[in-house]
């Protein structure tokens, strides 16, 4: 199968064929300790509900490479300490520095012009650049498709300067994201198209990509590291409407993992572009002409969704507030909503947008 | 947290809760924090962060607290025509849409599809609107039910401006709160004059000068555009785009067409959101005007021409029961709405806020240029019309509005749009085709017949359709007709369409089954279930039966004597003339036979839900073509869609999901009832969706395992040749057969006065039906002639080598329509660049993965049983990935022992763990499955007979009462059979229940919904809006929170009662303590220790049609149970 050079690895549109139809569902799941004990079992029994589920997902012609599936997890710190280690990177404390996971084009040379324009960002938004780490990949653990569309993996880490908080930090590194790819989409990088940054944070980490849920510990050899562990783990096998191989389009995006679509999409792409004019926020000052587009108008309706619920979550608002705001809980005429126990859209309405 | 239950396996012991999330609601795991926080605090905790109630109260207005206008615009008898005609109305519009929604306060309703031009390709002048078509959900999003969800539904509309979201002040609520869009005069003029805070109007023209054409239309849309961008720059917040002032020389800018173009340009330059528009127009008039309007981004919209026709009619004596003008717009405007509502929830949008602006439609017939300038991000695949022809469109209008008016001439233009009409809009089937096919099929005379299909292909001087504009290539190399292969063999990939029985009349209905067994096509149930006694060939060698099974979203008669009884299951995601929508067979039509067809009760009405419950997403679909296939192995699964854009994505997932045949069908519809406006202006033709499907499908090397069948008013063999080209392989017709047995196109099929006997279910009416199965054969062998005649022309001898070449199309030469000049049918024709190994037909079937599932094991042991009827035992453990347990079984039970099945209790299986999705789904009569344990979504889908019985396992700590046991839509079409649940089930339990009876210890929203028999029994908390739309069966709901009555019960349909009667009483003990029995419920073993003092809390639910059929009085009020009080009737009726 041809690999499509568009942003989203999804052909252009041709004939009556027009990607933006395209649609996916799935199974999805989370494990969770509540008290926020990390261990590799979380990550284990993560996988195992992942496998248990792949009955919902779907494969197209290559009965081997699956629609996508992905994990989300906190970043497992002891285990990149000592990988880090003998690639001679020192990681500082965790929370310090955010790990980029990065896909890149396979060739050399144009992975190397996407790596120094990310790099230049960094800096410029002043961060630095502790040093890149291979991620360890099977090829032979995918299915022929997608092992042709394989992107090259690396993880970026990016240390944080010492005045920033945490909180701050990741935000520069919404701001960087943001900045790196709206650079490299507009440049003349040959294969640009590969570029894309599943995660880049101080607190998680998504390995995602084409694959069938059985064969993304096999993929991702940190998975089934021991000194992988994590407190949470969340994971996503997809069904999409089409065989084109899109690594891109795996779930967990930054926040989210989603089932289901998003039907008002065109409107609710409209109405976020319509008001960046009046976005104002002190915790971003003047960087936040940095993060226009709000949504990438190359992604899809999940895909946007979790750069809306990035927008809102670094502008200070909790998740819960946010998911409120995105998705107010249908109410008129409901004769169960006592103002007590319950937000009706009018309450919230000065920054309910609902999706 | 997972989608499914069961995913990882943990220890009963160790499990404390199990619950499921609901809707909206949020479940929230603070790691830092330590613990689970309810959604209720965490709505509780955002509701208290700012004093928004307070800031409401303070900012936000509503209508009526601004003050009563000096001046209202007053009705204009004089000039009324003039602007009626300026504006395009047409007599229909006033006779067939504005008068009916006056009269009745709803849409008006028709049938027969429509087989009028597309506008880009009609001779009159069309509003723009007719120029889009609504999207609506099907497969991957499931539509709403406006009427019995109403809660969810809204129409509110907030007014002002939007501040920076990323912050909350007070001057966020600072909004004026409309309740629906529709403004009258009045409430315009209080707007106009509006000053509150920064609340302020201006009112933008929205006129051209008529002599200037497109030029003078498109400087006007800049000066427009331009006006409305400084207005928001001076401050003004409301902006009122207004066509009041058309005179002799000012025509309308198009309503539609002036909206976009503010509202692109504002979105342009990132003001949009700080500013409403708003329409005053004459133009809109009918529900899909209004949809239009707010779906490219009006905040409200003034109607006034049709208020002002409403004044007009009304003063004349036209209105019924001399309805004054005030009532006549309060149930215009009412009609409206719930149309609106309606056109939302087609699409699964359910509040105004979220369709505004959300373009769900796609354009047919409009230029490139035109759709970049101002319908930015709507598809328009096939070009058309640009501003020239809009303003000529206009100029048109104009012209006839302001030539002298003559004596003779007080007239409306006729319209003809949904009626043949002289001199109206053209028709496919006019008076003259329908007798030319008529004669010749009873005088068996090809060449009449080809006389017929002339007039029809023959479209030069009547563009109608798409393919009218499609030329079939020579240039291979004719091959002799005689090696073409017989039409006997092509008539084996022809259908019927799916028009059940209650839609049209038994004899129709058995002449298409018997027309279509002899030549070996396939007739189609529809959605009625079909008579047991067809199954079994007659005497004469005749067969009644139909090939195809339709699985709709009632499932009515949908048992598994039924599913066996096939070659084919079609699932229909949608239909032709209503896609999106749901139906319903009013009481009145629901006689002994039909009632006893659909599992109902005579004089019961029926109603059809929007969604099928059980498929809201792909790998929904793709699990419901598991459950059937299962059930019935043999059988082909089909998935019926309506062609839309992005329908060939929809199919490429329906490929994915293991169906073996996908059917787009098309836009125009048949004998379905269905609101004018979804018969007009939902779906796109099929030659769209078939040639969109064929592409996608090609891209995916998906289509070699999938068969394409398209519909959707085919009448000709050029039709089918075309169709075969575009890459169908099967073939659907419905109007034309029924043309063939008699029907003249009176479009009258939903009010039961069809004179020839087709479409009533009158005795009287139905004796005058004289259509032979031999008409119906004789019509498709002409059909299959001409095809013939085409294949040897193009030198192909098999259909198969037809199939998708698309290359033998090619475009009409020499079209000088001055409309159709401009569509462009290059996306249509267009052939993706593969690699020839890639097949363009199916060539091979797919793998529908039944080796692996549970039932060989179940059926192997049943072997004694089958064969037998010897009882047998088994045990198995069970997960989740184990899917439609039981199905497979209870198939070959039907097929062995009919609909009678086995004796009770005959197979007796046990399970231990986590049932994976449709757990004992169609089980039959005679097997008894006991799972201990959980199970996920589905259990007991359309159980046929069957018992099951779930129960937590014996080592639980937790109460099964408050703890889920099994996950949503349980039971769904269940026809017969008994289920047992010690536990909670998720939402929408026995949805379309219509003869099973069900103990459950709590369960979700939605329960019992469109129930028509059958008995359930809740011990235990219900969620929202329990019992809408259900019109028959009995619940019994143990109400132990004491709010049943107030919160959780939707009281539309049903009375609630006490349990007092003898009858009820005992019913609701045997089966509580048949519960215990089975299960060993602690909540069962309670209720029956303390049986006196817990009996008043139980509450009847009574189906206010279920009483009438019954001939039990309403009652008047409804029962709210009183704390327990031990009386003595009660003790009586207990041990009476």
């Amino acid at each position: 199968m041809q690999h499509w050079k568009t942003t989203n690895g999804l052909p252009p549109a041709q004939g009556l064929y027009d990607p933006a139809n395209e649609h996916d569902a799935c199974g999805m799941g989370f494990i969770a300790s509540i008290r926020g004990d990390k261990s590799h079992q979380i990550i284990e029994q993560g996988i195992q509900v992942l496998i248990n589920l792949t009955h919902r997902g779907a494969c197209g012609c290559d009965p081997e490479t699956g629609d996508g599936a992905g994990v989300l997890i906190q970043i497992p710190h002891k285990f990149f300490v000592r990988e880090c280690e003998a690639l001679g990177i020192t990681l500082p404390e965790p929370g310090e520095y955010a790990v980029g996971m990065t896909f890149l084009p396979v060739e050399q040379h144009p992975r190397l012009n996407c790596e120094g324009v990310f790099e230049r960002i960094i800096r410029e938004e002043g961060l630095t650049v502790l040093g890149w780490r291979d991620t360890p990949v099977n090829g032979d653990a995918i299915g022929r498709v997608a092992r042709a569309s394989q992107p090259y993996i690396q993880q970026i880490f990016v240390g944080r300067p010492s005045e920033m908080d945490e909180d701050a930090f990741e935000r520069k590194l919404y701001i960087v994201r943001k900045l790196a790819e709206k650079e490299i989409s507009e440049s003349d990088i040959e294969d640009k198209e590969f570029f894309y940054i599943p995660s880049l944070s101080c607190r998680t980490i998504v390995y995602k990509g084409l694959l069938l849920a059985p064969q993304i510990a096999n993929f991702y050899g940190d998975l089934s590291d021991p000194d992988a562990v994590s407190a949470l783990c969340l994971v996503h096998q997809r069904f999409s409407t089409n065989t084109f191989p899109s690594w891109k389009l795996a779930h967990p995006y930054r926040y989210i993992a989603h089932n289901g679509e998003i039907n008002t999409l065109k409107g609710n792409v409209a109405w976020m572009h319509a008001r960046q004019s009046i976005l104002e926020s002190p915790l971003f000052g003047d960087d936040i002409n940095k993060i226009f587009p709000v949504i990438d108008p190359h992604g899809s309706d999940s895909a946007s969704f979790d750069n809306a619920v990035e927008l809102l979550f670094q502008a200070g608002r909790s998740l819960p507030h946010v998911m409120a705001m995105l998705i107010p809980e249908a109410w008129a005429g409901n004769p169960h909503i006592k103002p007590e126990t319950f937000v009706p859209a009018d309450m919230l309405l000065p920054t309910t947008i609902s999706w | 947290m997972a989608s499914e239950a069961g995913v990882l396996s943990v220890a009963p012991e160790k499990v404390k809760r199990k619950g499921r999330l609901q809707p909206g609601k949020m479940f929230l795991v603070d790691t830092a924090e330590g613990r689970i926080i309810s959604d209720k605090e965490i709505k509780k905790r955002l509701a208290s962060r700012q004093p928004y109630g307070e800031w409401l109260t303070q900012n936000q207005i509503t209508l009526d607290q601004l003050p009563e206008p000096v001046r209202v615009h007053a009705s204009d008898h004089a000039t009324i025509l003039a602007r009626q005609r300026a504006f395009g109305y047409t007599d229909e519009d006033l006779k067939m849409i504005i008068e009916p929604m006056a009269a009745w306060g709803q849409e008006p309703i028709g049938s027969m599809g429509t087989d009028t031009p597309l506008a880009c390709l009609s001779d009159k002048p069309q509003p723009l609107f007719n120029y889009f078509k609504q999207l609506f959900a099907q497969v991957t999003n499931p539509p709403i039910d406006p009427i019995r969800e109403e809660m969810v539904m809204s129409l509110i509309s907030y007014i002002g401006t939007e501040r920076n979201i990323l912050d909350e002040t007070p001057e966020n609520c600072h909004t004026l709160k409309l309740p629906h869009p529709i403004l009258t005069n009045r409430d315009l003029e209080k707007l106009r004059r509006v000053s509150r805070g920064d609340l302020l109007a201006i009112t933008l023209p929205a006129l051209f000068r008529a002599a200037d054409g497109e030029a003078g239309l498109r400087s006007a849309l800049d000066e427009l555009s331009k006006r409305a961008s400084l207005a928001v720059k001076s401050g003004y917040t409301l902006l009122i785009l207004s066509d009041r002032g058309v005179d002799k020389d000012y025509a309308p800018i198009p309503s539609l067409l002036a909206l976009a173009a503010v509202h692109n340009l504002l979105v342009r330059e990132e003001t949009r959101t700080l500013v409403a528009l708003i329409i005053e127009s004459g133009e809109p008039r009918e529900v899909m005007h209004f949809a239009l309007l707010i779906g490219y981004g009006a905040s409200a919209i003034n109607p006034y021409v049709a208020i002002e026709s409403l004044e007009d009619l009304a003063g004349r004596g036209y209105l019924p029961g001399n309805m004054t003008s005030d009532v006549a717009v309060k149930h215009f405007i009412k009609a409206i709405n719930k149309g609106l509502l309606k056109t939302f929830s087609k699409m699964g949008i359910s509040t105004l806020q979220s369709y505004r602006g959300a373009q769900v439609f796609e354009a047919i017939g409009l230029n490139e240029d035109l759709v970049n300038a101002y319908f930015a991000g709507t598809s328009s695949r096939i070009g058309g019309v640009g501003l020239a022809v809009l303003a000529r469109e206009a100029q048109l209008k104009h012209g006839f509005a302001f030539q002298p008016i003559t004596e003779a001439d007080t007239e409306l233009a006729v319209g003809g749009s949904y009626h043949f009409r002289v001199n109206g809009e053209y028709h496919l089937l006019n008076p003259l085709t329908i007798s030319k096919l008529q004669h010749s099929i009873r005088d068996q005379n090809f060449k009449s017949f080809e006389e017929y299909t002339a007039l029809i292909d023959q479209q030069s001087q009547n563009l109608a359709t798409l393919r009218s504009l499609m030329k079939i290539k020579k240039g291979r190399k004719p091959v002799p007709l005689d090696q073409v292969e017989p039409a006997k063999e092509i008539v084996k990939r022809f259908t019927t369409g799916a028009m059940s029985f209650g839609s049209i009349s038994k004899e129709a209905h058995e002449t298409l089954a018997i027309a279509m067994n002899r030549i070996g096509g396939k007739s189609n149930t529809g959605e009625g279930g079909e008579d047991e006694e067809r199954y079994g060939k007659d005497a004469n060698g005749d067969w009644r039966r139909s090939a195809i099974k339709q699985v709709a979203s009632a499932r009515f008669g949908v048992t598994t004597n039924y599913l066996v009884n096939a070659e084919e299951l079609q699932i229909k995601m949608a239909q032709g003339a209503k896609p999106g929508e749901g139906g319903q067979l009013p009481g009145d039509k629901v006689d002994d036979v039909i009632a006893r067809l659909r599992h109902s009760i005579p004089g019961v009405g029926l109603i059809s839900p929007p969604p099928h419950h059980d498929i809201y997403s792909i790998e929904d679909l793709a699990q419901l073509i598991f459950d059937l296939k299962n059930t019935n192995p043999q059988a082909r699964i089909s998935v019926k869609l309506v062609s839309e854009i992005g329908v060939g994505t929809v199919a490429a997932g329906v490929a994915k999901a293991h169906a073996d045949v996908v059917l787009i069908s098309g836009d125009s519809g048949g004998t379905g009832a269905s609101p004018l406006s979804s018969i007009k202006h939902a779906g796109i033709p099929w030659e769209l969706g078939l040639a969109e499907t064929q592409q996608v499908l090609l891209m995916n090397d998906l289509r070699s395992r999938i068969r394409v069948q398209t519909d959707g008013k085919l009448q000709t063999g050029r039709d089918v040749v075309i169709a075969a080209l575009l890459g169908a392989e099967e073939f659907g017709f419905a109007t034309t057969p029924l043309v063939a047995m008699g029907c003249i196109m009176l479009r009258k099929c939903h009010l039961n006065t069809c004179s020839v006997g087709i479409a009533t279910q009158d005795p009287e009416l139905r004796k005058k039906f004289a259509g032979k199965p031999e008409h119906v054969i004789n019509y498709f062998f002409f059909i299959a002639e001409q095809v013939r005649q085409f294949m040897a022309e193009l030198g192909f001898r098999k259909v198969d080598e037809m199939v998708g070449r698309v290359d033998m199309l090619d475009v009409q030469p020499a079209i000088n329509h001055w409309k159709a000049r401009g569509v462009d049918l290059s996306a249509i024709l267009y052939n993706p660049p593969l690699p020839g190994r890639v097949a363009r037909h199916c060539v091979q079937k797919q793998d529908h993965g039944l080796d692996a599932v549970l039932d060989h094991e179940l059926i192997a042991g049943s072997k004694a049983a089958l064969e037998n009827r010897e009882p047998v035992e088994m045990s198995f453990p069970i997960r989740n990935v184990h899917r439609t347990v039981g199905a497979m079984l209870s198939g070959e039970i039907a097929r062995r022992h009919g609909s009678d099945g086995l004796p009770d209790d005959t197979i007796r299986i046990k399970f231990e763990g986590s049932a994976g999705q449709s757990f004992s789904a169609f089980l039959a009569k005679g097997v008894t499955m006991t799972l201990e344990g959980d199970a996920n979504d589905y259990v007991g889908k359309g159980l046929s007979g069957g018992r099951v019985v779930v129960h937590p396992p014996k080592k639980s700590q937790f109460a099964a009462e408050e703890n889920i046991v099994i996950g949503n839509v349980v039971l769904y079409g269940a026809t017969s059979g008994e289920a047992f649940f010690s536990g909670v089930a998720g939402e929408r339990f026995a949805v379309r229940n219509s003869g099973a009876t069900a103990v459950v210890e709590g369960v979700g929203d939605h329960a019992c919904e469109y129930m028509t028999n059958g008995l359930v029994i809740v011990l235990g908390s219900c969620g929202r809006n329990f019992a809408a739309g259900m019109s028959g069966g009995i619940a019994y709901i143990f109400d132990e929170r004491g709010d049943f009555t107030e919160k959780r019960c939707n009281l539309a349909s049903v009375d609630l009662e006490a349990v007092i009667e003898p009858r009820d009483v005992e019913l609701v003990h045997t089966l509580v303590r048949r519960h215990f029995d089975l299960t060993g419920s602690n909540r069962a073993r309670n209720i029956l220790d303390n049986w006196i003092e817990m009996l008043p809390r139980f509450i009847k639910v009574f189906p206010h049609e279920f009483k009438r059929v019954l001939g039990v009085t309403r009652t008047r009020q409804q029962y709210i149970p009183c704390q327990p009080l031990p009386l003595p009737e009660l003790v009586e009726a207990l041990h009476g």
